[in-house]
């Protein structure tokens, strides 16, 4: 990757844009008081960028999908037990907004030997529940959830914490940012069944 | 153009910006790609008098903050 010190010349179209008051006619439309304030912060990212620029940072790639579609996954609960899920989809979104998202059908399962494919399908999916988790701190939004006992009707219709029903289209290939979030979560819907 | 608060990256043109150069750049691709991408995406809006201004200001913090420089310049400009 190209890194570098920013271009002078952009530098000093930024702040001469700045300096202008390109940025404010709207905010004088919001009040007075309103506009100072923007006015404000924009000073500080004016003397933001009349300064050295930081060390050139490393973009950190999104990571890969771990997972494959119809994986069975043994997943290591907070208690030191196992529980097991398959992945019934794992996609992200390509473009800005796009919502990602990772489906996971639970076991009714928590113990200490893994049970294998036959074992499991003998003990059947969890029951009664579903647990979504979105992450909106993730660029694109990343959704992660545990559809019990059934498959969703559709991976592109699903509802947040808010109760919001988000959209989107979506491609394969799914990050795991939340991924640390599941172990806990599930543990505690297992317990809640008596598992 | 929605905003949320005072800062530059409070309005939903600048965030998308810098949320998209990242990406970008987290995609792998070089700062010119990046640049190239953010360019094309907001095409049509540099040229208005409330969003143009915005699109230049974050796409050059933006890459100060990456300590990438700009390697074209905008359109219309």
């Amino acid at each position: 990757m190209d890194v570098g010190r920013p271009d002078p010349a952009a530098i000093a179209r930024a702040v001469s844009l700045i300096d202008s008051g390109a940025t404010l006619p709207r905010w004088r439309e919001a009040g007075k008081t309103e506009a100072a304030k923007h006015a404000a912060a924009l000073a500080k990212v004016r003397a933001e960028l009349l300064q050295a620029p930081p060390a050139p940072r490393v973009a950190r790639a999104m990571p890969k999908n771990p997972f494959a579609l119809g994986d069975f996954v043994e997943v290591r609960l907070p208690s030191g037990k196992l529980a097991a899920i398959r992945i019934v989809s794992a996609r992200i979104g390509k473009s800005a907004g796009d919502i990602s998202l990772v489906v996971m059908t639970a076991y009714a399962f928590r113990g200490d030997r893994w049970p294998g494919r036959e074992g499991l399908e003998a003990l059947g999916l969890l029951k009664n529940s579903e647990l979504t988790w979105y992450d909106d701190a993730a660029r694109p939004p990343l959704v992660w959830m545990v559809a019990g006992g059934r498959a969703p009707r559709t991976i592109y219709n699903v509802r947040d914490h808010g109760g919001d029903v988000m959209t989107g289209e979506a491609v394969e290939n799914a990050g795991v940012s939340l991924w640390r979030h599941v172990p806990a979560r599930l543990e505690a819907v297992l317990l809640s069944q008596g598992l | 153009m929605g905003t949320w608060g005072y800062g530059l990256f409070a309005d939903d043109v600048a965030a998308d910006v810098r949320m998209m150069y990242e990406q970008a750049l987290k995609d792998g691709v070089t700062d010119r790609e990046a640049t190239a991408r953010v360019l094309e995406k907001f095409s049509s809006h540099i040229s208005d008098p409330d969003e143009g201004p915005l699109i230049e200001i974050a796409l050059a913090v933006t890459q100060w903050t990456w300590a990438v420089p700009i390697r074209r310049p905008l359109p219309g400009r």
